[in-house]
């Protein structure tokens, strides 16, 4: 049934190309104004071609090569269950290579691997994360993160009022970048916002402490995410206070539920951490732990699909 | 954030081996061609459709290989129009991430996907 097969054939492809215009609709606008064409790259893909039985010649000058090939489901399955391999392989290897990295003296990574984790940790992550967000750095991106105790959400708030780890204690003043409150309300937001803070150095940026006025709120409540490699975790926290001390010899500080959900102080992590902006402007990314091991799990899975 | 994002080489080796101008897993094609009889016509329209699709996917394959930094994929893309051979582009490409990513593989895994998995399954059926 030869017209079936053609039939087939343009119906396959008709259906691809629809799911693909509708996933990639951002990019065919954006083409289109920078006057780029899917056929830019038309004999890339003729040339790719022509080692495959659709290059019409190929395919009938070489019937005894086409019979040899096996053409089994077990064999396309097998297939599959490679590629599944190597997007674990890879992502492992993305994890060793953060491993290694934090390892590292406090500060920052070479620019060109600095671009890369930023990528692949974006696509793990699922979420833009950057070490520079709006011409913002810190001084460093890689560093120990120690243990900071909670904050008073709001005038009067005490230790007690805190549902979880008040074996770490309360800071004794507010935090730097003031209460978590929202128009005076203590809201689920409030809440999770000091659940989930890390202090940063803001103090000793090297423009603090001329331009403090616009950096200070520009800092508050700002999104970033930790990166645990050795325990495979990562949580979303905002910045809520300054801080720690140079002297103390860590770069960063993490409230006790960061510190406890993100392992951040497990025999194997030890503190050492990577700390990145989160490019949240919608304020959609939620605030709390994320394992970056089910993440690569539903990745490797994906792969082979 | 102008920069180009390169992708070390941080990827197990034999994964970041250049496309020399075929596929790592051709069987399929060659599945396909012997379900539709090796049918010259019928060859022709799957390479135009699947070129089409292909050709679609090496680009979002490329914005996504140059991240943020859409600038350096735009002049990439039109360094790539400029030039009128195929193998000439395909270097270019190769030039661009060689020893460096998984690119090539990354198009093949979605061409596969996207395309050609399904293809072979509705012309399977359709023989039974």
């Amino acid at each position: 049934m030869p017209s079936d097969k053609i039939k087939i054939i343009r119906q396959v492809c008709e259906d691809a190309k629809q799911r693909f215009d509708e996933k990639h609709q951002d990019l065919i606008v954006w083409m289109k104004s920078n006057d780029i064409s899917f056929s830019d790259v038309r004999l890339v893909s003729q040339q790719l071609l022509a080692a495959t039985s659709f290059a019409g010649a190929v395919a009938l000058n070489s019937p005894d090569e086409m019979l040899a090939v096996p053409q089994t489901h077990a064999q396309e399955n097998n297939e599959n269950d490679l590629l599944a391999v190597v997007s674990q392989e890879e992502h492992d290897e993305i994890m060793n290579k953060l491993e290694s990295i934090v390892q590292m003296p406090p500060g920052h990574m070479e620019k060109e691997t600095e671009l890369y984790l930023e990528q692949q940790l974006s696509e793990i992550l699922n979420f833009e994360v950057t070490v520079e967000l709006e011409g913002q750095r810190l001084n460093h991106s890689i560093g120990i993160m120690g243990g900071e105790q909670h904050l008073f959400r709001f005038p009067g708030d005490s230790l007690a009022q805190h549902d979880a780890y008040q074996e770490a204690g309360i800071a004794p003043n507010r935090g730097a970048f003031g209460w978590f409150t929202e128009g005076g309300e203590l809201t689920e937001k409030a809440i999770a916002r000091e659940k989930y803070y890390f202090a940063v150095q803001t103090l000793y940026l090297e423009n603090w402490n001329t331009e403090h006025q616009t950096l200070k709120p520009w800092y508050k409540f700002r999104k970033m995410v930790v990166i645990n490699p050795a325990e495979k975790v990562a949580v979303v926290a905002v910045v809520g206070d300054a801080g720690p001390a140079a002297w103390v010899q860590k770069q960063f500080g993490g409230s006790p539920e960061v510190i406890r959900e993100g392992k951040i102080w497990s025999p194997k992590s030890r503190g050492r951490v990577l700390l990145l902006f989160v490019d949240d402007p919608d304020d959609k990314i939620p605030l709390g732990p994320i394992s970056l091991e089910a993440t690569t799990q539903m990745l490797a899975e994906a792969g082979g699909n | 954030m102008n920069q180009e994002k390169t992708q070390p080489s941080i990827v197990s080796k034999e994964n970041i081996k250049p496309f020399i101008a075929e596929f790592e897993n051709k069987e399929i094609f060659f599945d396909i061609a012997e379900i539709v009889d090796n049918n010259e016509y019928y060859l022709g329209v799957l390479r135009e459709m699947v070129g089409e699709y292909l050709d679609k996917i090496i680009v979002v394959n490329l914005k996504t290989a140059f991240g943020k930094n859409r600038k350096g994929f735009a002049a990439f893309m039109h360094e790539l129009a400029a030039i009128s051979d195929g193998t000439e582009k395909v270097q270019m490409i190769n030039e661009k991430f060689k020893g460096k990513s998984l690119f090539w593989t990354a198009v093949e895994l979605d061409l596969h996907e996207e395309l050609l998995d399904e293809l072979l399954e509705d012309l399977e059926k359709a023989s039974r």
